[in-house]
């Protein structure tokens, strides 16, 4: 294998100190090197950056690609972080100068990593203004409660749509449940535990008496929530990223993900308490905010790049769209046709179709409606409730 | 044969075995053995990480203990269990010659009637060389599992309540692999060092395909890698993995195959391609195009 940095190096190249190995000066160069990669976002702790410092008193820092690899080897867990991690090394390796120096140009690496941001997001929460408390629902406003919840979010005044945030805020939704591997150990059930049985026969001089079984237990069906956050969804997107803090709240396993023009995964940025501060992080996140849409081509990334890893056969798929579709509709029935085989139910949410005298005739969910377990209107925060509800029991 | 020295000679060592590995995993490893720690290797599926566990046991001349990982693996399948059917025999026989009373319970539970699970088998290993535990596809057992595996890997050490703690006179060499169908814990992550293998380039694949089925013509080799690279620019489902090239050769081989024939590719694309939409999307035409791509490719 050759190695194109392998040249033996002058004292001068060396990132980490001259050729020849001085404890000192390697141990404090491998301590900001650290400090490097976490001004970068890495999560370098001190135990990493000793065990770095061990790695390069057996390797040697006269190849620049070794010490490369080893830090690499070291710092980087997973995939996505190998760009960062290179990028830094490159970094402190050009410039060995003050470290004053290098985190001056540490936000612009940081950016080269994302994408394009976008040129001014549109903050979904920012109308509901983040930083003034909730209002929470008036006490004794019973009736004016009862009209919000059962009226459509496009119809909502500013106020109103604060108070249907909070509602949503309050949604504690019904864990859907799948049935695990493992058994408990109980009285009754639906199997016979011979290893306890045994365990105890001990006791009775190897005669089992009594009977013990393994009931069956459950555990959590993921839940994957992939969101529409195009034009002509603008009114009801806000509403169902709240639902979606909902579920995230309620501990299931979730993934999220919106899409206008492009598909982003915010589940990280959710992962926050307040609700507001997660909407807020997903909007810095989401670069085609108000956009146009092509659902298939989305779904066709979350069928290419996630589907295997995160949403496993297991889930509970919930696509909330309008069906709006500017892309081709026989590449998104091709891609609903496999996103459908790779999961437990799909169902299509749609806000639209709650209104009186509602046909499905956008393309988009034309294109879909075959390959969905059910359509589900949803506009209102009580239909959000029932949804929230009802996932127990698909 | 002893620990490596350096990089240099992980690498040459497991040439010498047919595994053709990039600097960069030679580094990881050699850091791994020297070290101390745990290698947590990531991937596609079929670019050969199981493999390097198999190659670095056989270079150091350890025993390979392989631990496959699947939903609901517990304890009892990964560390140890009692052999109940025999200890229950036991007390009958204790019982029949009436010293069933005298016989502590102790007796029967003895490292006599324990059934060694793999990572049992890796701590109590009294071989000269300590052996190679691989921890296949962590990805796919459940967080509790994780959590008790990260416990083992900090102190090399189990403790069963009836005999005591069996603690690892050396530490095996731990590798783990993970096809990243979900991600692995961070505090598991932090115990070991970390590579990401990659789909080898065109250059590596070669030397990898002529190294474990040298009976390839050298054409017919060459002109699988380019196929297979050019393919996996394409938009599939899943990627050609270089266990499948080595599959796909191997079938060519069976078939007498000298070149490649655009029908042939046809009727053996089921070796490459596991999705039934990528196999679709190839006989249409697709493979005879990518065919005659990489064929331009290879000679410009």
């Amino acid at each position: 294998m050759t190695s194109p940095d392998g040249r033996a190096t002058a004292e001068a190249d060396t990132p980490f100190g001259p050729v020849t190995v001085d404890g000192d000066v390697l141990l404090a160069n491998v301590a900001r090197f650290g400090r490097l990669l976490r001004q970068a976002g890495m999560e370098a702790d001190s135990g990493q950056t000793a065990i770095f410092g061990r790695a390069l008193a057996l390797l040697g820092v006269s190849r620049r690609s070794d010490v490369r690899s080893a830090g690499r080897a070291v710092f980087v867990r997973r995939r996505e972080d190998i760009r960062l991690y290179d990028a830094a090394f490159d970094l402190f390796w050009r410039r060995r100068a003050g470290p004053n120096e290098l985190s001056d140009r540490l936000p612009r690496l940081r950016q080269s990593e994302r994408r394009e941001r976008p040129a001014d997001p549109a903050d979904p929460s920012s109308q509901a203004g983040p930083d003034e408390p909730l209002a929470a629902v008036r006490p004794g406003a019973a009736s004016a409660t009862e009209e919000i919840r059962t009226a459509d979010f496009a119809t909502l005044t500013a106020e109103e749509a604060r108070d249907a945030e909070a509602m949503l805020e309050a949604l504690r939704p019904r864990l859907p449940l799948r049935r695990a591997r493992r058994g408990r150990l109980a009285r009754s059930g639906h199997r016979p535990a011979a290893r306890a049985m045994l365990r105890r026969a001990l006791a009775t001089g190897g005669e089992a008496l009594r009977w013990r079984w393994l009931r069956r237990t459950e555990r959590p069906r993921p839940v994957v929530l992939v969101c529409d956050i195009s034009g002509s969804m603008e009114r009801y997107s806000r509403f169902m990223l709240r639902f979606a803090h909902a579920l995230q709240r309620s501990g299931a396993p979730l993934e999220v993900f919106v899409f206008g023009t492009r598909l982003t995964r915010i589940t990280r940025q959710l992962r926050v308490r307040s609700p507001d501060a997660a909407l807020r992080r997903v909007a810095r996140t989401v670069v085609d905010w108000s956009g146009g849409t092509r659902i298939g081509e989305s779904l066709h990334q979350l069928n290419r790049r996630w589907v295997r890893r995160t949403v496993r056969s297991s889930a509970i798929v919930l696509l909330v769209s309008d069906g709006w579709e500017r892309g081709d509709p026989a590449l998104l029935a091709r891609e609903m046709a496999t996103l459908r085989r790779s999961c437990h139910r799909l169902l299509w949410i749609d806000p639209l179709a709650a209104r009186p005298g509602f046909e499905p005739s956008t393309v988009g969910l034309r294109a879909a409606l075959p390959h969905v377990d059910e359509l589900v209107p949803a506009a209102t925060v009580a239909s959000l409730e029932e949804l929230g509800h009802r996932l127990e029991a698909l | 044969m002893p620990q490596p020295a350096d990089i240099d000679a992980v690498q040459s060592a497991f040439a010498a075995r047919g595994y053709v590995a990039d600097r960069d995993l030679a580094t990881a490893v050699f850091l791994s053995l020297a070290l101390g720690r745990p290698l947590l290797l990531e991937g596609e599926a079929g670019v050969g990480k199981t493999e390097v566990a198999r190659t670095l046991a056989a270079v150091l001349g350890g025993e390979l203990i392989r631990l496959q990982c699947y939903e609901g693996l517990d304890v009892n399948t990964a560390v140890y269990e009692w052999d109940y059917p025999r200890q229950m025999l036991e007390i009958r026989l204790l019982e029949a010659r009436g010293e069933a009373k005298s016989a502590a319970t102790r007796d029967i539970f003895s490292e006599e009637f324990l059934i060694r699970r793999p990572l049992l088998q890796a701590l109590a290993s009294h071989a000269p060389e300590p052996p190679v535990l691989l921890i296949d596809e962590v990805d796919r057992a459940d967080e509790e599992f994780e959590a008790f595996l990260l416990e083992i890997l900090s102190d090399f050490a189990v403790s069963i309540p009836e005999i005591g703690t069996i603690r690892a006179a050396r530490p095996p060499r731990v590798i783990l692999t993970s096809n990243r169908t979900r991600e692995v814990h961070d505090a598991l992550k932090r115990r070991c060092l970390y590579h990401w293998i990659d789909y080898p380039s065109a250059e590596r694949e070669l030397a990898i395909l002529r190294a474990r089925l040298p009976q390839v013509p050298a054409a017919l080799a060459r002109e699988v890698v380019a196929f297979v690279q050019r393919l996996r620019t394409a938009d599939l489902t899943k990627a050609p993995g270089v266990a499948e090239t080595l599959d796909w050769s191997a079938a060519l081989l069976a078939l007498g195959a000298r070149r490649l024939e655009p029908e042939q590719v046809e009727h053996t694309l089921g070796v490459l391609l596991k999705y039934q939409e990528d196999v679709g999307m190839m006989r249409g035409g697709g493979a005879r195009t990518i065919l005659d791509e990489s064929r331009v490719g290879a000679r410009g």
